[in-house]
């Protein structure tokens, strides 16, 4: 299941890699927007298969953050 | 009985029957096998049982096209009388012929004249391919009625904003189908099953070369987050129609009424201390403002419109004592609950919404402003906001705000409590934040030089911040300079104070220079 990101900003950190097992919920990295830092947080367990962005990225509006498998 | 009476009445509960099962019972099984419900199965489903009255089900039957691919007439939703149609796929794929698109005229235009909804429940790909015969006759595809399937875009402008116009898309639709939905003032659609589209695939790959599935051009999940064609979407056809009776029983019959009134049985003055708590003092910290909104209303029952679009603005319905309110919400955990060209699309359309159909707003504020960029810039936001704007001033129905935390910027015209913009009562709580800019950006912008000489940066910001926010961002201290906030509220008076101000505001009456209409900025 892909993880797009809900708005546009700036990745100020990634907590998982490649191969991590994550739960629902588990905070999988910090976005700002509009000086907020939101925490994007998993949809459902299972294990990271792709991290597509890295700390200091813009990205856009539903841009692929991560992808969970399982 | 006479022999002709026997004989007619035997001949019409035959044509009936027949006309009943549409294109007959294997293309039912078609229909059915795509997980799909049948015209008539959505009708029985969506409306009180038994309360359905066809109505002109034996046109096209001579011709071998029962009902002309569409089953139209009137029943009951909770009760409430309202008129509807239901395009039939087993007959000509549920295209849109002159029979059926009178049809689906008349449906709005009865709707229209009996002041009661109208629901349309889509599953066409529109207007009908003319068949090429070589014969000489004009093709009945050809033939064109003043009152049919294009025109159904001038009932649908007339209808508007006199009764309420709800489109369920349930299947591939497009043309004449998806653009009188577009009309209405709600779309719902199911997931997998439905998509909506100016043209299909077929006809996109041959024209601009581009490879992409009907799902992917047009599917529930395009409309609903994406383009924001549609409102929400559901699993399943059945949930659909779950949410087309609750939607409706948000809603008046017409503009002539006030939305029915429900016994909810919860208290209005109830007092809700856990507000306190939700909200951080901290307006660089986000929470989801669904959280304040399922408590402040009747049994934390929200209808939540577009929840999947511009998710920076949550719109939708809900009751406080019993009476129909629309919610207009700032959420501070997507993009900060900025101001965009998506959620002033979104917002000014709802608010439009409420005010043809008297139900009040509650707008409950907590914005950092307008979004700035040059996404934003490019895409209009100008224009946009100011559509937005344009919403706010010139609806009449009572609205009350509530400033829970920031209010900066443009974000305070945006929501419309500037002082002017005929917001009706504005609240704020003890820590709601004024200003042309946020506590930390206005230091910055005075004492930059300072913050760079200043021994320990960091501190001497936080005391500046500190000093600043009771100084200025400090509502005792705003507020008792001009006359913005009606009050400042304990956050637990909150659903208290909303339900007396709405009771005051009952009899509000507003008029406005006459005039053809206004020219909002689209």
């Amino acid at each position: 299941m892909v993880v797009r990101s809900p708005m546009p900003g700036t990745i100020i950190s990634v907590n998982v890699k490649v191969g991590d097992s994550v739960k629902a919920g588990d905070v999988l990295l910090i976005l700002e927007s509009m000086k907020i830092k939101n925490e994007i947080k998993a949809p459902q367990d299972g294990k990271i298969s792709e991290v597509l962005v890295t700390e200091g990225q813009y990205v856009k509006r539903r841009e692929t953050l991560v992808d969970i498998e399982g | 009985m006479g022999e002709l009476m026997k004989e007619r009445i035997e001949k019409l509960r035959e044509a009936k029957q027949k006309a009943a099962l549409g294109g007959g019972p294997e293309k039912i099984d078609k229909v059915h096998q795509k997980g799909k419900l049948t015209a008539r199965e959505r009708l029985d489903r969506l409306l009180d049982p038994g309360s359905f009255t066809d109505l002109g089900m034996l046109v096209g039957y001579m011709q071998g096209s029962p009902g002309d691919g569409m089953v139209y007439g009137y029943g009951t939703i909770d009760g409430r009388p309202i008129c509807i149609y239901s395009q039939d796929a087993t007959v000509q794929g549920g295209s849109i012929g002159m029979l059926h698109g009178y049809k689906m005229y008349r449906t709005v235009e009865r709707a229209m004249d009996m002041r009661v909804p109208v629901i349309g429940i889509h599953d066409s790909p529109g207007a009908r391919q003319v068949r090429l015969t070589g014969e000489t006759e004009m093709p009945e595809a050809m033939v064109v009625e003043e009152k049919g399937g294009g025109s159904v875009f001038y009932i649908n402008t007339q209808a508007s904003g006199v009764i309420p116009q709800i489109a369920v898309i349930a299947g591939a639709c497009a043309g004449i189908s998806v653009y009188s939905p577009a009309l209405m003032d709600f779309v719902f659609m199911v997931d997998k099953t439905s998509q909506m589209f100016i043209t299909g695939p077929r006809v996109v790959k041959s024209v601009i070369g581009e490879d992409i599935t009907m799902e992917d051009l047009g599917g529930a999940e395009v409309h609903t987050a994406i383009s924001g064609v549609a409102d929400l979407r559901t699993e399943t056809e059945d949930g659909c129609f779950e949410k087309v009776r609750k939607l409706l029983s948000y809603l008046p019959s017409s503009c002539d009424e006030l939305p029915p009134i429900v016994d909810t049985g919860d208290d209005p003055y109830r007092l809700i201390p856990e507000l306190e708590d939700i909200v951080p003092d901290d307006p660089d910290i986000p929470y989801d403002v669904h959280e304040l909104i399922t408590r402040l209303v009747d049994n934390g029952d929200f209808f939540e419109i577009k929840p999947e679009f511009a998710g920076e603005i949550v719109v939708g319905f809900a009751r406080l004592a019993g009476q129909t309110v629309g919610i207009v919400a700032s959420q501070p955990s997507i993009y900060g609950g900025a101001l965009t060209v998506d959620s002033s699309c979104k917002q000014a359309r709802f608010i439009r919404t409420c005010d043809c159909f008297n139900i009040p707003i509650i707008v409950l504020i907590d914005t950092s402003a307008y979004a700035p960029g040059s996404d934003q810039e490019h895409a209009g936001i100008i224009r946009h906001g100011a559509k937005n704007l344009f919403a706010l001033c010139e609806a009449t129905v009572p609205r009350i705000a509530v400033i829970t935390r920031k209010s900066y910027g443009g974000g305070n015209l945006g929501l419309g409590v500037v002082p002017g913009m005929a917001t009706d009562f504005v609240f704020a709580w003890p820590i709601a934040e004024w200003g042309v800019m946020g506590a930390k950006e206005s230091v910055r912008l005075f004492f930059g030089a300072e913050i760079l000489k200043a021994e320990n940066p960091e501190q001497f910001l936080t005391e500046k911040v500190k000093w600043y926010r009771d100084s200025f961002a400090n509502p005792l201290v705003f507020g008792s300079r001009a006359s913005i906030y009606e009050d400042i509220i304990e956050p637990k008076e909150t659903r208290k104070v909303l339900a007396r101000a709405l009771n005051i505001l009952k009899g509000k009456k507003m008029t406005r220079v006459p005039k053809k209409h206004g020219n909002i900025p689209l």
